[in-house]
């Protein structure tokens, strides 16, 4: 599994260099969104991130290699759902250390907030707009189900931001956390194993 | 067995693979051969278990190719036709992402190959010309210890000089008296040299499979006049073509066609190619005639 996750950085080296660069941007421009920015440029890298493993995989029919060797179908699958948490805690930590950097240089008013309740609902994003969109992509694979996926994710960042900015000052997560924290987690987290069980069963029927 | 095939079928919309069977015992090459679509790459996909067959058994080391997918891919070195690693890693980075899932690898052999086949391993795939990326296939294929080689039209788009190459190879591989090799190609030629078993497919059948010298030995290009040929013998002529001079056809037993037609007749040891063209000629008239 390590290695199946290691070889989707690998294979995209220079993209990993220009993400850092979208942070950077992101940093200046997603400033407006507030509690909503950390989200929107974490989903944004994980999707460029995914998508272009994907594309390359697509490309050169990667698939038919993988299924030669002496790998299990539940473990490449599995591993596609553990590379989107790593490389939004490779995003995550990028976000932060950008700002670490700003206040080390002590530029006033720079970036939007980072906070633990922002960073959970930024998980819990990830989780909820990947769940959707990996069975897709395991049933049509990346190129067909881009634009698909495309829609999802725009309707996500727009929805994402337009909930938080109901609730100005961070009170949304407050409140979510007093009254619902729990069923929020249970209900993302049987999404989540759904979601695996759905992609797995469509890659065991499909053929290459 | 080291591979065997009974009546395994598989249909797609405007192709099906029909009750096929074939067999492979340790220490051989079996030269997979047919026209493009005949479904030679469709039998391959079904062996490695990258498309689900509809119909019959597929045994690999004597295994459920199915249930035992792991244990079965973990001693069958691949070549295909296309290149299917990723083009952004090195050559030495795609070894090593490979070489992660073999229990059997063997490093200072593969830098052995990578060696004789000069392989740049710091460049990316992408970088390799075709014949490159083949070797480094090759080297892959041929590094963990495999017991059966499965190559899918290797040699296709490849220069003489390097196709020649990887034929030396795979008779030098083929002295380890267990290892065995399923060779698809279209390029009869390549077989000329290596191969111990020759199975035809076309349409979707396997028209023929059996040993390579026999098929030489037995089988004959015959020529003749059209005055020779009868409602009676028509028969037993394979994939008879007639024109205005005569008529030309292979028959199955060159000693027999010798002594019942005498000198009346030209008959000639065929070549690879010439049985291909000849029996796919019969198996197209037998497709059209149902």
């Amino acid at each position: 599994m390590l290695h199946l996750i290691k070889k989707d950085f690998l294979i995209q080296k220079k993209s990993i260099i220009f993400s850092l660069f979208i942070m950077v941007f992101f940093s200046f421009t997603l400033e407006s969104l507030g509690s909503a920015a950390l989200a929107v440029s974490v989903l944004s890298i994980c999707y460029m991130l995914v998508y272009g493993a994907g594309a390359q995989e697509d490309k050169t029919g990667s698939d038919r290699l993988l299924i030669s060797l002496p790998i299990r179908k539940e473990t490449i699958v599995l591993s596609k759902y553990v590379s989107v948490y790593v490389f939004a805690a490779y995003a995550l930590l990028i976000n932060v250390l950008i700002r670490l950097a700003a206040h080390a240089l002590q530029i006033p008013n720079f970036g939007y907030p980072i906070t633990i309740e922002g960073i959970l609902g930024t998980v819990a994003a990830v989780t909820l707009i990947f769940s959707l969109s990996f069975p897709m992509i395991f049933k049509l694979g990346y190129q067909k189900s881009r634009m698909a996926n495309f829609v999802l994710l725009f309707a996500a960042a727009f929805g994402v931001t337009y909930l938080l900015q109901q609730f100005p000052n961070g009170e949304a997560p407050q409140m979510i956390a007093e009254y619902e924290t729990a069923f929020l987690v249970a209900g993302l987290a049987l999404l989540l194993v759904l979601s695996f069980c759905l992609s797995l069963y469509f890659y065991r029927n499909r053929e290459f | 067995m080291i591979l065997q095939l009974t009546n395994v079928s598989k249909h797609y919309k405007d192709f099906s693979l029909k009750k096929i069977n074939l067999s492979l015992e340790r220490g051989y090459i079996m030269g997979f051969i047919g026209p493009n679509g005949a479904g030679k790459s469709t039998t391959i996909k079904l062996i490695m278990n990258l498309a689900r067959k509809d119909e019959g058994e597929i045994k690999v080391f004597g295994l459920d190719h199915a249930k035992h997918s792991i244990e079965i891919r973990n001693k069958i070195g691949f070549v295909y036709d296309e290149n299917h690693y990723y083009e952004e890693l090195t050559a030495e980075e795609m070894k090593n992402f490979i070489r992660s899932f073999y229990s059997r690898w063997d490093e200072p052999l593969f830098q052995r190959y990578a060696k004789q086949f000069g392989l740049p391993l710091t460049k990316p795939v992408k970088q390799l010309s075709k014949g490159m990326k083949m070797k480094l296939q090759l080297a892959v294929a041929l590094s963990h210890q495999a017991e059966l080689l499965i190559m899918d039209e290797p040699t296709s788009g490849l220069d003489p000089i390097i196709r020649q190459e990887l034929l030396e190879i795979l008779l030098s591989v083929i002295q380890d008296e267990n290892k065995s090799v399923f060779f698809s190609t279209h390029i009869t030629s390549d077989l000329d040299k290596i191969a111990d078993y020759i199975t035809i497919i076309h349409n979707g059948q396997i028209l023929l499979s059996t040993a390579k010298d026999e098929l030489l030995d037995n089988y004959g290009v015959i020529k003749g006049s059209k005055d020779l040929l009868s409602f009676a013998n028509r028969e037993h002529f394979i994939g008879l073509r007639e024109n205005r001079y005569g008529f030309d056809a292979l028959v199955e037993n060159r000693r027999e066609a010798a002594k019942k037609y005498g000198d009346k007749v030209v008959i000639e040891k065929p070549t690879l190619e010439e049985i291909l063209l000849y029996i796919t000629r019969r198996g197209a008239v037998h497709a059209s005639s149902h």
